[in-house]
Parts: C-alpha cells; structure tokens; sequence
C-alpha cells in the first residue's frame, strides 16, 4: 500500500506525484516544501562541513 | 523521476531497495549492465556523510565513466531521505533502510550516541550482484576520499 510521505497515511486514491514521491493533499507537499526550504535556508554549504 | 518502478528479477542480489515511493528497485534493469556502488551513511543529520555524498555527486561523472551507478542509503525515515537527496541536489537515490535490512545485511549496524546507526559504509557490486569491493568506516568520521576511492575502484 502507497503511503504519504509526510503523514503516512494510506493512499487510495487522489494520490499526488511529486518530489519522486506521493502525498495525500497539498497540504503535505506545502509542509514537504516548507521543510525543503528551511533545510535550504539554514544551512551554509562554505561553512558547514 | 527517476523510474525504478518493477519487480526483482532472476539475480544474485541478497537484498532488496525500494524507492522512497516504495516500489521496488528492480536492480538488473536499473543498472543496465553497470556497477553498483552503495554508500551506506549514518543520517541527515551527520554533516561528515552530507560533505561525502556531495564530494561523490561532483565526481558522478567519474564514477559513470567506471561504469559504476550509486545509490546512498541509510536508516533515516522516507521522507528525511527524500528531503535530504532533494537539499544535497543528488542525481542518485537517497533511499530509507530504516527497518535495518540492508544495514543488518552487511552487520553494519552499530550505536552512536544511543542512536542505532549504519557504519559509514561504500560497497561495490558487479551488476549480478557479487560483491567487488568495500570499505568499512572504523569510526565515525573515518570515510575513503572520493579521488582515492575512484582510484581504487578504476583498478578493480
């Protein structure tokens, strides 16, 4: 059984494609992307690591 | 997307991976002949995998030229795994083992800081799934260069 990604529900139908992977609503790829985008914003490449 | 939907086929592969959108990767026809190169990491967290998997993305087109595809792995959870391939802007997967499987596999697990963990790990297959090389990390932080580990694979 396809699961979300971010909540894990089971998916039955009205899965979303995107990011390689599924989601149950927009409301799980905004938080996806939300997610995405504070990694992106925190973290300095040249300073890291 | 990078389409590794199928079932496993006829192979000498003593494990399974599954894409972060659990299907199954059907390894003779994802690798098309090739090599695999698995880099077993600790987790999104861990700054020395995230440099490591980046050194070997700058270097993909080396190891492409070795006949050789990768595909990272760790214990983090499908969605970490994803975010972390998509942040690290990887061409290769960045798949979740965080039932231990694959780790187990290999006795890869291991405990840091109470967190069971993989080794840092790089393993290499020919593409029947008999293995051609590894290098276990004896510490945390012990991981092969990217340039010496090109080195090493290019004479195998």
């Amino acid at each position: 059984m396809k699961k979300c990604i971010v909540c894990e529900k089971e998916l039955n139908e009205n899965i979303i494609d995107k990011h390689d992977v599924h989601f149950c609503s927009e409301e799980c790829v905004k938080n996806y992307e939300e997610k995405l985008k504070k990694l992106s914003d925190v973290v300095n490449w040249d300073n890291c690591c | 997307m990078t389409s590794l939907i199928g079932t496993i086929a006829a192979n000498m592969f003593n494990f399974e991976l599954k894409n972060n959108d659990d299907s199954v990767i059907d390894l003779p026809e994802y690798l098309n002949q090739k090599r695999l190169l698995i880099v077993f990491f600790r987790g999104a967290w861990c700054n020395y995998c995230k440099k490591q998997l980046k050194e070997i993305q700058s270097s993909i087109s080396e190891f492409d030229k070795l006949n050789i595809k990768i595909i990272a792995l760790s214990c983090d959870n499908k969605l970490n795994s994803n975010l972390l391939k998509e942040f690290l802007k990887l061409d290769y997967p960045v798949l979740s083992d965080n039932d231990y499987k694959v780790i187990d596999s290999f006795n890869f697990r291991t405990v840091y800081k109470g967190k069971e963990v993989s080794k840092p790990a790089i393993m290499l297959f020919d593409n029947n799934g008999t293995e051609l090389y590894r290098y276990v990390g004896k510490e945390y932080d012990d991981r092969i260069e990217t340039n010496e580990l090109l080195k090493q694979l290019s004479n195998l």
